[in-house]
């Protein structure tokens, strides 16, 4: 188990304090695992000394390449150093409850006025400023990766199917992973 | 019981290919509640990913609360909620299990490296998957390409939620 280097001062922290910490990284993220990254940064680094820079950006790298929320991965990894599986739990109830509680909030006294004439039109210029930002997620997700004929290749190829053959999107995780771990050898990585 | 084992597989799913922020997952939560299984409408859908964006929490786990609680309740939250992280809880275990320590750099990345394209090829495919519910028109497409260049020349300096909600406000304005 990794957690066996993990800091005398980690191993005496209560997993409420665990809890605590990452709760309110939690609830002061908006805007998904990007803009959590900062607020991660500065909890676990710059105030509590919890980790180290280097330490930090290991469990950041290893979030990103694991599907799922950045936050949650990080809180497992976190979690995992520093107390062992109770500490994953504590980090990662910490972490979704915040969340969890305010949709549940907005679920159950909010929604149903979604359907209002007002709301929608809310929605309406919402939605569109979103497009609008997951095309700009296009533009930093590309620039942050390697371009060359082989990776721009294997997008076209994919958006083709995508757009063509209509499949489920989660073919394109599928078929990126296993075409490309044939056509990225060793020696690019 | 038939609903919520097909919740868990729906979100389990999404959770799988939930890779780059979120954004990547839009397509695919839309794919899987809109297409495949009726849950709601491509309008409900636009509005549940809206709200998403606006609150605080990554964003596949927030659609997927507010989808499950749409569709099955409280129980539906929670169980959605759960499905979207365990397959990276799964994945995360099986690598602390076997790689001693955080530093294999070289596999994670390569599989960084091999997955890039169909994450960037999914969040293009959202642009088209979210776009044809939200825009319209000249006005939506205006809107669209005014957050897209805020976003582009403000940096991280403004806020993404506030460019939403300034949206929002600008609907209101325009189609109230």
């Amino acid at each position: 188990m990794p957690d066996t280097n993990a800091r005398r001062a980690e191993a005496t922290t209560s997993l409420g304090k665990i809890f605590w910490v990452f709760f309110k990284i939690g609830l002061f993220t908006f805007g998904g695992g990007f803009a959590m990254l900062p607020v991660l940064s500065y909890e676990l680094y710059t105030k509590r000394k919890w980790i180290d820079k280097e330490e930090l950006t290991d469990i950041v790298s290893v979030s990103t390449v694991f599907p799922g929320a950045i936050a949650v991965n990080s809180a497992f990894l976190q979690g995992l150093r520093m107390r062992g599986i109770p500490g994953v739990i504590a980090a990662i109830t910490g972490i979704i409850t915040p969340s969890i509680i305010i949709i549940l909030l907005i679920g159950m006294f909010l929604f149903r006025f979604t359907s209002l004439h007002i709301v929608q039109a809310f929605f309406k210029g919402a939605g569109a400023a979103i497009t609008g930002q997951i095309a700009y997620a296009v533009y930093v997700f590309g620039r942050g990766t390697t371009l060359n004929l082989r990776t721009v290749g294997l997008t076209l190829a994919i958006l083709v199917i995508l757009f063509v053959f209509k499949v489920h999107p989660i073919v394109a995780i599928l078929i990126s992973g296993a075409v490309g771990a044939f056509i990225f050898p060793k020696e690019n990585a | 019981m038939g609903i919520l084992f097909h919740l868990f597989a729906s979100f389990f799913l999404i959770g799988i290919s939930a890779y780059g922020g979120g954004i990547a997952t839009i397509a695919l939560i839309q794919h899987e509640i809109v297409a495949v299984h009726g849950w709601l409408t491509a309008t409900q859908m636009r509005d549940v990913i809206t709200i998403a964006q606006m609150t605080p929490g990554p964003i596949a786990i927030n659609s997927a609360t507010l989808t499950g609680y749409k569709i099955c309740g409280i129980g539906g939250a929670l169980l959605a909620s759960l499905a979207v992280i365990t397959p990276g809880i799964l994945l995360l275990i099986g690598y602390t299990l076997t790689v001693s320590h955080l530093r294999s750099k070289d596999t994670l990345n390569r599989v960084k490296l091999a997955l890039h394209p169909g994450i960037l090829a999914l969040i293009i495919y959202s642009v088209y998957t979210f776009g044809s519910v939200s825009i319209d028109g000249l006005t939506t497409g205006g809107i669209a390409a005014a957050a897209f260049l805020a976003m582009l020349f403000t940096g991280r300096r403004v806020h993404p939620v506030l460019i939403i909600i300034a949206a929002g406000l600008l609907g209101i304005a325009i189609f109230h």
